[in-house]
């Protein structure tokens, strides 16, 4: 067979199933620690399979749904793993890379690299894919390169890069209605827009979203796009809230399955508000959903992500967690992964950031939101991957006061809790400014509680749920060691920062 | 031009390292009552600034209008480059251009187009 004519790929860090177990993907936002980088990598984001054309045998979604429209419409449009890409210069037109993160300025890269001072590797082998010897033939041979995904706005700050590399459109937004233009206007030679900002009156329809053509990284499938939730800062809520119909998951998870991947990972800003009223769950498409992916797919579900709200209005109401778990989803596996945000504990800044996020309860009520879900989490061997946000705008000593005294309320339940620093963007170049100016002792303190609660979970997850398999005992190994020397590192830097603070 | 471009509302933003008070023109102009119900944005540049350096300038702009499609179109640096432009938009398309641009505006003139004026 002869290459292909658009070639679409990304970085190691993303090309990667992460050994089938997505959390640890997040390593791969984040500098080598303590290990070597090459064994960092090993951990975070080993190779995936290819054909031997460097076709993956799993992909980012979002280079699935690319591929999907562009080979839809005819195209010859393959993705292709970073080391296969020269296979296909000599066919190659157009180059499109997608990433959820090109230059690490996104959580929680972005706040690893501030603490550590060590550029992320996502940041890095992003980097070596843009300067490889293929890339730059491609460039000088006339190949388009077009480049989007969530981090696209990255690139409006990276000009200097965009310019060396050759960059010639970026792309921000929602896709499918554009791609297919704007790859025949690269191939026609046409002059290309710098940048598209994909707007919500250019989303998609339901049918305008086509189905996948090969495998997603670890099965993970849209169910829905949009947020009812209506937070003023957010893009996704302005879009239109589409509901994927049970047929079209059900054809995408049938695809997965078709090229062996066993596991499903449920996709949505908010799992539980598939079909619901506004923000107010409904047992009926929520139970159908469950069933249908449980009937097909014989390996793990995941959440991608859930609301805390949706969680408890959902268990309160319906006891609909407790049905989905007990008697749907763990009919064939021990636990249930998903990430969720906390954001803050405290009630003040909770209604001001994100007034929204507690609906249908108020935002006063938040630390109680928050404390009820984690329980309900904990009880039906829910494991949450939480996110708590410091730094933010208005935050004031007293919000992460609070958030430090109502953080023990979490305890006693089993989840993972990494805070992320609010880091403005013109701080990301002067890693120095934010050590000295926004780390306060009151963050210090929220750190030093997220950090030993993960760690005391962690070792517990991995014991009885995570990394259980055979094959997957030297990752789990090699997880440990690194926890160790997290442990080790942390109580000789938390006295010094300490001392610095209180000067 | 891309099919979405065709029932956009076209700017021509004209800007050397000035570029702040043109963009809050255009920005000024984009949440307007005139254009209320505009959805679609094909903003196109001239600017001596150079090639995507002057994105630097567009940064809030599309950071802060995320309800609408934004298309950016780089078209060179000189009157000459302004001039080829007008020749493709003619007056479909509001111009916004800096007092102080005056071989800019002279193009601009030749063609009997009137832009907004930033003051410089």
């Amino acid at each position: 067979m002869k290459g292909f004519e658009i070639i679409i790929t990304t970085d190691r860090t993303m090309m990667s199933n992460h050994h089938g177990k997505e959390f640890l993907g997040f390593m791969a936002t984040g500098p080598a620690i303590g290990i070597p980088e090459k064994l960092w990598m090993w951990i975070a984001a080993p190779k995936i399979k290819t054909d031997s054309l460097g076709r993956p045998k799993e992909a980012p979604y979002g280079l699935r749904k690319v591929e999907a429209k562009l080979v839809d419409a005819g195209f010859n449009a393959a993705i292709i793993d970073p080391d296969y890409l020269h296979k296909h210069l000599d066919t190659m037109k157009v180059l499109m890379i997608g990433h959820h993160d090109f230059f690490a300025y996104g959580p929680p890269s972005s706040e690893w690299w501030m603490i550590t001072g060590k550029e992320p590797v996502n940041r890095v082998y992003f980097r070596r894919l843009m300067e490889s010897p293929i890339v730059k033939k491609a460039k000088e041979k006339g190949v388009k390169i077009i480049v989007g995904g969530p981090a696209a706005w990255q690139w409006l700050w990276e000009l200097e890069l965009w310019r060396k590399w050759g960059v010639d459109t970026v792309v921000d937004g929602e896709a499918e209605k554009i791609i297919v233009d704007l790859v025949e206007k690269a191939l026609n030679d046409e002059p290309l827009p710098h940048y598209i900002y994909v707007g919500p009156s250019d989303s998609p329809s339901i049918e305008e979203i086509p189905v996948i053509k090969g495998a997603s990284v670890n099965g993970l499938v849209e169910i829905m796009r949009g947020c009812p939730r209506g937070c003023k800062f957010c893009s996704v809520t302005l879009r239109p809230l589409r509901y994927i119909p049970l047929e079209i998951i059900e054809k995408e998870i049938k695809v997965n399955l078709e090229n062996g991947v066993k596991a499903a990972i449920l996709h949505s800003e908010d799992v539980l508000l598939y079909g619901a009223n506004g923000v107010k769950p409904r047992p009926d498409p929520l139970i159908k959903l469950h069933e249908i992916a449980r009937k097909l797919v014989p390996g793990s579900l995941a959440w991608s992500h859930s609301s805390l709200a949706a969680i408890k209005y959902a268990e309160e109401e319906y006891k609909l967690v407790s049905k989905l778990m007990q008697d749907i989803i763990m009919t064939r596996q021990d636990f249930l992964g998903v990430e969720v945000g906390i954001e803050t504990l405290s009630p003040r800044l909770a209604k001001i950031i994100m007034p929204g996020k507690s609906a249908p309860y108020p935002p006063d009520k938040w630390p109680d939101i928050v404390e009820d879900a984690f329980r309900i989490m904990h009880e039906n061997l829910i494991i949450p991957a939480a996110t708590l946000i410091l730094g933010l705008p208005e935050e004031t000593a007293s919000d992460v006061a609070i958030t430090a005294e109502m953080f023990d309320r979490l305890k006693p339940y089993r989840s993972v809790i990494v805070p992320m620093f609010f880091v403005p963007m013109g701080v990301l170049k002067n890693r120095d400014w934010f050590r000295r100016n926004l780390v306060q002792p009151e963050h210090i303190e929220v750190m030093k509680k997220c950090l030993f609660h993960t760690l005391y979970w962690a070792e517990d997850i991995m014991n009885k749920f995570y990394l259980k398999e055979p094959h997957l005992t030297p990752v789990r190994l090699g997880l440990k060691l690194f926890m160790r020397y997290v442990k080790w590192k942390v109580s000789k830097i938390i006295p010094k920062l300490e001392a610095k603070l209180r000067k | 031009m891309l099919q979405i471009e065709n029932d956009a509302f076209h700017m021509v933003l004209i800007y050397g390292v000035d570029g702040e008070k043109i963009i809050s023109k255009a920005f000024a102009k984009m949440h307007s009552n005139e254009l209320h119900g505009v959805k679609k944005f094909v903003i196109h540049v001239v600017s001596p600034v150079g090639n995507v350096y002057y994105l630097e300038y567009l940064r809030d702009l599309i950071r802060n209008n995320i309800a609408y499609t934004i298309i950016i179109r780089y078209h060179g640096d000189s009157p000459r480059d302004l001039e080829g432009l007008v020749k493709e938009l003619n007056d479909n398309a509001l111009y916004v251009v800096s007092r102080d641009m005056v071989e800019y505006r002279s193009i601009l003139a030749k063609h009997g187009i009137e832009p907004m004026i930033a003051e410089g």
